[in-house]
């Protein structure tokens, strides 16, 4: 009876996982298919991805992506990083601290497109009475930050609980500086918390569409916003071979970061 | 030094941890703050340690008063309950994690690291990290960091709450020997009472943030002189009496001689069960009384009496339920309570 119920059970999940990744196992088959229109197997080739890395426009995404990703992560995680120390460190009243909390969450819980409308929005303001703000890469970066603040800040301040204040006490009782107290100290041990926090940015930007399709300018195209345009004109073996790389690069990165969090845990006990 | 603590105030929101706390240690002392869970005791330390800041009231230090220093500027080193170890640095690190604030050469700092580690019987642990070691190991290695400083004045936080029971008493005895052997000022916060007598020289028992009963540990434990007091110090038998003449109370149990002045006409005495014996002579029985449960402790018994109250007995005879004995006070075991 119970043997039963758990092959079931196994079954289910297994099921759920080849739901979960036919489609990218499709799609990852399709970019090694000499075959380029038909949904039959032609044989297996490497030409669409270098046709891929042949591609001016393709390229120049990738770079605007990366760019993107790469900067708006550096600021959102210093940003992040500050905000997340400013909430846990700082002796707020126990109602403030909830309304904090609600404001670190909201940006997490909005839906895209909505925040990407606010950003457009507030962007229009800001170029009319000052010009500045032009839709472009400056602005893409600008939106990209303000939803990486509060998954980055989130997660060092995770960590941050983790560590407690103890330490840091110990560290002012011992005649520590606070410059001696954040170097020597509160960084190192945030370090695996702030490193995750980054990874988890990094990714964001990287597979965000919404945001950057309502705050790029005309030469600001990143992937998938690239993918977006070309699918109109429908799908090619190219844009398979694009969306496997970019598929194996968030793998990867999320495995980087599991092996942060995991570090995490292990070491506080 | 010396460490004067005058008229200390602390509150949380509505909570009065500490309502005007005034305190004396003395230079060399071996202090400890005893109460239960909530009495302000930690917070007492922590405002003394300077990780918090007093609402009101002074605190002085070797005739310097350092009300408002912040930790880090004050000549005060605290082992935590926690310990507290910086978990990324090697125990070496950890100890002279302080000197090396204070701006002492490395050569120098870790020289006195060393030093301390041989002191807290560590020699050799010096490379390792806080997580390779053993619960009683960490507790000396915070041990060492905090008197790596030489500090004027060591506090210790419940220091020995995560050791187990055998470990703990080997601690108190290195603990009272260490104290000794530096000559420095030790403040120790505790709720356990033995560990308060058998470390320190003088204690403060603690209630709801105000200090119960200061002194000598032994007339604080032999004269307690409010319930609060005497139950938080285990004297478990509470009789209520009546004044009869200078030195004559009359309970439910007769009529009792005692050695101390009787300051009230009606009010509570207290007993400690191993002041009392059980006795065969007649002339010495105070009162009698029928045993309803008797428990062996190896080296000595104790009574539960059908009056309710509580004997042991260093006969290792076994008494029968029912049984009725014959049981002797002394006269100056009586303590007469104030409130």
């Amino acid at each position: 009876m119970r043997r039963g119920n758990s092959t079931g059970i196994t079954m289910t999940s297994v099921g759920i996982f080849i739901l979960l990744y036919i489609p990218l196992l499709c799609v990852a088959m399709f970019s090694f298919n000499a075959n380029k229109f038909g949904l039959t197997w032609g044989g297996f080739t490497l030409d669409w991805y270098i046709k891929m890395f042949q591609n001016e426009v393709i390229l120049k995404a990738a770079w605007n992506t990366l760019f993107l990703a790469v900067v708006s992560t550096i600021i959102s995680t210093v940003l992040g990083t500050m905000l997340a120390i400013g909430m846990y460190r700082f002796p707020w009243k126990k109602k403030t601290m909830g309304k904090l909390d609600m404001l670190l969450h909201m940006p997490v819980v909005t839906p895209d497109i909505i925040f990407a409308v606010a950003l457009v929005i507030a962007f229009s303001v800001i170029r009319h009475f000052t010009g500045l703000f032009e839709l472009g890469m400056p602005s893409m970066i600008v939106g990209h930050v303000t939803f990486q603040i509060s998954f980055v800040a989130l997660v060092v301040r995770g960590r941050l609980e983790l560590i407690g204040h103890d330490v840091e006490e110990a560290a002012y009782d011992l005649y520590a500086d606070h410059k001696r107290v954040l170097f020597k100290i509160l960084l190192p041990l945030l370090k695996p918390g702030i490193m995750a926090g980054a990874m988890l940015a990094f990714t964001l930007s990287l597979d965000d569409f919404v945001i950057s399709f309502f705050t790029a300018g005309p030469k600001s195209t990143t992937l998938p916003l690239f993918i977006y345009s070309a699918l109109k004109r429908g799908v090619t073996p190219e844009i398979h071979a694009l969306s496997t790389i970019i598929m194996i690069l968030t793998i990867v990165l999320v495995l980087v970061m599991q092996k942060f969090t995991a570090k995490n845990g292990g070491e506080m006990h | 030094m010396d460490l004067k603590v005058f008229a200390v105030c602390k509150n949380y929101g509505e909570v009065e941890a500490l309502k005007y706390v005034d305190l004396k240690v003395e230079k060399g002392e071996f202090f400890t703050l005893l109460g239960p869970s909530g009495c302000g005791k930690t917070t007492l330390l922590r405002v003394i340690a300077g990780l918090e800041m007093a609402d009101a009231g002074m605190v002085m230090l070797g005739g310097e008063a350092i009300t408002w220093k912040p930790a880090n500027e004050r000549p005060v080193n605290t082992v935590f309950q926690s310990y507290a170890l910086f978990p990324h640095l090697t125990v070496l690190e950890n100890i002279s994690f302080g000197l090396i604030s204070r701006r002492i050469p490395k050569a120098e700092a870790i020289a006195k690291a060393k030093e301390m580690l041989d002191l807290v019987q560590l020699e050799g642990f010096g490379d390792r990290k806080p997580d390779q070691m053993s619960g009683g190991q960490r507790q000396r290695v915070a041990l060492a960091r905090a008197l790596a400083n030489e500090p004027e004045l060591l506090l210790l936080d419940e220091p020995m709450s995560a050791l187990d029971a055998k470990l703990r008493v080997q601690v108190q005895i290195e603990l009272r020997q260490i104290q000794q052997r530096l000559e420095k000022t030790f403040i120790m916060v505790t709720h356990d009472q033995q560990e308060a007598l058998t470390v320190s020289d003088r204690m403060a028992v603690m209630n709801v943030g105000e200090i119960a009963q200061m002194g000598d540990v032994r007339s604080v434990y032999d004269r307690p002189k409010s319930k609060f007091v005497a139950d938080f110090l285990q004297t478990q038998n509470f009789i209520d009496a009546e004044r009869v003449s200078d030195n004559r109370v009359k309970t439910e149990y007769g009529e009792w001689t005692v050695a101390d002045d009787i300051p009230w006409t009606s009010g509570v005495i207290t007993v400690r069960p191993e002041n009392m014996s059980v006795t065969t002579d007649t002339a010495a029985c105070t009162f009698k009384g029928r045993v309803a449960t008797s428990l062996y402790r190896g080296c000595y018994q104790e009574l539960f009496l059908d009056n309710g109250l509580q004997v042991e007995t260093e006969s290792v005879q076994p008494f029968a339920k029912g049984e009725e004995v014959m049981v002797h006070i002394p006269e100056e075991s009586v303590v007469m309570l104030n409130d």
